[in-house]
């Protein structure tokens, strides 16, 4: 199973909602998806935290996060904090190739030795977190994860692939995409968000 | 901390329009937390790291919500990273910083001394707006102090 089959899989399922992507994410959720809510963060170890705060700020909507393994062991802590504060309306994917691929040398990350990432989350009160390792599981708990209510972590399996690193670079400008994203939320949700100076 | 300043902090947020709050509670600012808990005005966000407390207030800010990311003032050296991201990806002009400066400024009271008090002017100029308060009469305050106390900008 390869991340890129996930998120073609992942496509025709986002409609109105918010997306987050960590870095690793992004490339290629950039490249398949040109939806005004998604916001590319091009940094590690922020994507679930940005997540869970745009999901306790509008808990009618739902927010998807998309991360990888090197970006949630980098912020471990995020995990209990999700569990306490629990919202029910963020989905969160996690891409595990099991290597900190984005280096260029490949190391393994510590899922590739005995660190279970959804056993992590489950024990820090995430209940419905999942790993999946083919991608008609991964489609049956996608599927899953997004229609129905509550908070929901799927872990899949992936391969590493090093198509991120030839891909070509979206022409937006994260400053700029930022600004997409907020106008976005700001129309679909009829409220102001960015004023101008004064 | 005397409830009545307690009260007048709790006061100054709500006039401020700030509703959202991620806490890393400290000793002694925390009286404020049920103050804030019990009030329905304020949506609060307990978590385990100030690192993460930023990305939360990020993510909240960007979803209408306006935000403050209460900590110790060691809690700015430990979120160097995220809040360096945020000044410089998310930047929000109403996005705030709240904390207890006494152990930035005081010697005896944080191991992080010199790396805090760089953290914050790097947070400063990355776009980040500091509050700072200062809660209790510092007993030797360093000479050398950066930033003025009590302050909103």
């Amino acid at each position: 199973m390869n991340r890129r089959a996930c998120l073609e899989a992942l496509l025709p399922f986002v409609k109105d909602q918010l997306v987050v992507a960590s870095v690793s994410g992004q490339w290629v959720w950039g490249q398949l998806s040109k939806h005004e809510g998604n916001l590319l963060l091009g940094s590690m170890g922020n994507a679930l935290g940005v997540g869970m705060g745009l999901a306790l700020g509008l808990p009618h909507r739902q927010v998807i996060v998309i991360e990888s393994d090197g970006s949630v062991l980098l912020s471990l802590f995020n995990l209990p904090t999700l569990g306490t504060l629990h919202p029910d309306n963020l989905k969160v994917f996690v891409f595990d190739n099991e290597a900190y691929s984005g280096s260029r040398i490949s190391r393994p990350s510590a899922t590739a030795a005995k660190t279970d990432i959804a056993a992590i989350a489950r024990d820090s009160g995430i209940e419905r977190a999942v790993t999946v390792r083919d991608l008609g599981n991964f489609n049956r708990e996608m599927s899953s994860t997004i229609k129905e209510p509550g908070l929901g972590f799927v872990v899949a399996k992936v391969e590493e692939t090093f198509e991120h690193r030839n891909a070509e670079r979206s022409d937006v400008d994260l400053m700029e995409n930022k600004y997409r994203f907020v106008r976005y939320v700001e129309r679909t949700e009829g409220k102001p968000i960015f004023l101008g100076p004064g | 901390m005397e409830p009545e300043l307690a009260s007048k902090l709790v006061n100054g947020l709500r006039s401020a329009g700030i509703n959202f709050v991620t806490c890393l509670p400290e000793t002694r600012l925390s009286q404020i937390l049920p103050l804030m808990r019990e009030d329905s005005f304020f949506q609060l966000a307990p978590v385990a790291s100030e690192a993460e407390g930023v990305s939360i207030a990020a993510g909240a800010s960007l979803g209408g919500k306006q935000v403050t990311c209460y900590m110790e003032g060691t809690g700015v050296f430990v979120s160097t990273y995220k809040s360096s991201y945020r000044g410089r990806t998310l930047r929000r002009a109403d996005a705030s910083f709240g904390f207890y400066v006494g152990s930035v400024a005081d010697k005896h009271n944080s191991f992080h001394l010199d790396r805090s008090r760089r953290s914050l002017l790097q947070s400063d100029h990355r776009g980040n707006r500091i509050i700072t308060h200062r809660a209790f009469p510092i007993a030797q305050p360093s000479k050398t102090l950066p930033i003025p106390l009590s302050k909103c900008r």
